[in-house]
């Protein structure tokens, strides 16, 4: 792999709307080009004005046919979002590794409890082997403009590679707008120079510990309105067809509580333990997990 | 699992708004802060005028006083001024509160008396049939403007601000989290707290607009500026595919904070002191 002229690799650049992950994409492919590879280059943007995905994923090589990565064939994983990384990894290879910054985007329809809903997979993340995460944004800050937080991580992903920094350099020059450039090459320096990861945050083991989650609806009470269909991530809640909603898949719940704060009727209620659970008297009570 | 649902009058539920209404999210999140900050709501009043958004205090099993059109704030100045120790929350919509009742809005804040007034903005007279509100943003279509509103609306927000409010918030229906937060903030403070909350008629404002019903003018509100500033001078505007700026971009979060003596401060009433129900 040392000679970069003849190095392949598959790899993906996650974030949110927003973020610079397709301008990141682009920077990497302009690199790869330098050197004479072939490389081909997906994204993904549907939902990206919400704070959704973006994703793109860019494999280079002597000669590239597909462009989409295998399951279990992914070499790095370049994530701007400390969950969207956590999507990648199914994907990742036994060799593979990740950069990702730490940096948390609460995409707006998400309540704090969706956060502590979630908060297992960000604590095995920081103790996953290979994982280096690290304050991107504060590289940026330091840099000069907290938008260059991508750029700093693709400094950090540069020194795993075999590309020369004038190359990188070259690229950031021609794809970032010319009153940006200076900002950008010295948010990438100092992520190319950043080397060690910060200490794992302590994971409590009772956080480790799966929730419990119930929920329960007061069909009486709902109206019909279509907000928690609509409003769930998971896509639990359906309409049936006297205009009352109905779960579907309840195991997919994560308890992130949506629905329930989202209810203008006050007819769902999610809960999260057990105990408070046995003591439910509400109407109906689905056990997902 | 919502604690405040104890708080509510069971016979009195299923509530009648209409399906989808902003003004039930608004109710879900101010009883959850209720039961967060007071073990019993026996020191507690729950003030309203007329409207829809003022119906919501008859489902809480509080002291609640179901008032004239308008005239909420100053029932609940008087109320206040004669029991010194109880919490006061005033329950408005836009059209009772800056329409009707504007001019009791303006006084309350300007003697800064220690209540709060959580304002449901949703930019129309929903129970008396969809008519033009004070605060009904330009173009928007509404049973007595059928061709497209001509006026400027008020910014509630400015104008409690202007009289003297001592603080400000605004929130929306869509991030039930930070109007809980701002709820609870404008309860710890001492003075007149005001809370303007964006939240939508789905039957009349809606429905005119075209704007979608439930979920879609639910999240028509993530249009609105998400960013907690001070920032009262920008106030850009988002304009629908029509040119129109159905939905404006406000400024969200505590807009405004100031300290000035209170009323009862001032009168130096006897047994008054930071409510805690
Ligand atoms: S949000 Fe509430 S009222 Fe609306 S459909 Fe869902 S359960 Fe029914
Ligand atoms: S059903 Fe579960 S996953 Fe869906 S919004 Fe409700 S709590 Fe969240
Ligand atoms: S008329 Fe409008 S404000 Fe009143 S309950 Fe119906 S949707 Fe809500």
């Amino acid at each position: 792999m040392n000679d970069p002229a003849q190095m392949s690799a598959n790899l993906v650049v996650a974030g949110v709307g927003g973020q610079g992950v397709v301008l990141a994409g682009n920077i990497i492919s302009e690199v790869t080009l330098a050197y004479g590879l072939d490389v081909k280059k997906a994204e993904v943007h549907g939902m990206s004005q919400r704070g959704g995905s973006v994703s793109a994923q860019v494999r280079f090589g002597p000669e590239v046919h597909g462009v989409l990565v295998e399951k279990g064939r992914l070499d790095w994983i370049v994530a701007f979002e400390w969950a969207e990384a956590l999507r990648w990894l199914p994907l990742l290879g036994s060799h593979g590794s990740v950069f990702a910054s730490t940096e948390q985007v609460i995409p707006p329809v998400s309540l704090r409890d969706r956060v502590e809903g979630k908060v297992r997979y960000p604590l095995e993340f920081t103790q996953h082997p290979r994982i280096r995460a690290f304050d991107a944004s504060g590289l940026a800050r330091q840099a000069g403009n907290v938008k260059t937080a991508g750029v700093a991580l693709l400094g950090a992903l540069s020194s795993a590679l075999p590309f020369s920094v004038e190359a990188w350099h070259q690229a950031i020059k021609e794809w970032v707008p010319a009153k940006a450039v200076e900002v950008n090459l010295r948010a990438f320096d100092l992520g190319r120079q950043w080397q060690s990861a910060p200490p794992p945050r302590p994971v409590p083991v009772s956080e480790l510990v799966p929730r419990q989650v119930w929920l329960s609806l007061e069909e009486s009470w709902c109206k019909g309105c279509g907000i928690c269909v609509n409003v769930c991530p998971e896509r639990i809640w359906r309409l049936n067809e006297r205009n009352v909603v109905e779960v579907q898949e309840v195991e997919r719940c994560t308890g992130c509580g949506l629905c329930e704060k989202l209810c203008p009727d006050l007819a769902i209620d999610v809960v999260v333990e057990s105990a408070s659970a046995a003591a439910w008297g509400g109407a109906k009570l689905w056990q997902p997990n | 699992m919502n604690p405040g649902k104890a708080l509510l009058r069971p016979d009195m539920m299923p509530h009648i708004l209409c399906p989808g209404c902003g003004h039930g999210i608004v109710l879900n999140v101010l009883i959850r802060v209720l039961a967060r900050r007071y073990a019993s709501l026996d020191k507690v009043a729950l003030v309203a005028g007329i409207g829809c958004s003022s119906r919501i205090v008859g489902y809480i099993d509080a002291n609640t006083l179901h008032t004239t059109h308008g005239r909420a704030l100053s029932f609940a100045t008087g109320l206040k001024l004669a029991r010194p120790d109880m919490t006061v929350i005033v329950v408005t919509g836009d059209g009772d509160g800056l329409g009707i009742g504007g001019n009791h809005l303006i006084h309350a804040a300007r003697r800064n008396v220690d209540l709060t007034c959580i304002l449901f903005n949703n930019e129309t007279y929903g129970m008396t049939g969809g008519q033009l509100a004070p605060t009904t943003v330009t173009q928007a279509y509404t049973t007595t403007s059928p061709y497209g509103n001509r006026e400027r609306a008020f910014d509630a927000a400015l104008l409690a601000t202007a009289a003297g409010a001592t603080f400000v918030a605004r929130g929306q229906a869509f991030r039930p989290d930070l109007l809980d937060d701002l709820l609870d903030q404008a309860l710890d403070h001492r003075g007149f707290s005001f809370v303007d909350v964006m939240t939508d008629c789905t039957e009349y404002f809606g429905r005119k607009n075209a704007l979608g019903g439930g979920s879609d003018l639910l999240f028509s509100q993530s249009r609105s500026d998400v960013e907690v500033t001070r920032d009262l001078n920008e106030w850009p505007q988002l304009q629908d595919p029509h040119g129109f700026a159905i939905r404006e971009t406000l400024a969200m979060g505590v807009l405004h904070e100031s300290d000035r003596p209170t009323l009862e401060a001032v009168m130096g009433l006897s047994g008054y002191r930071r409510g805690e129900g």
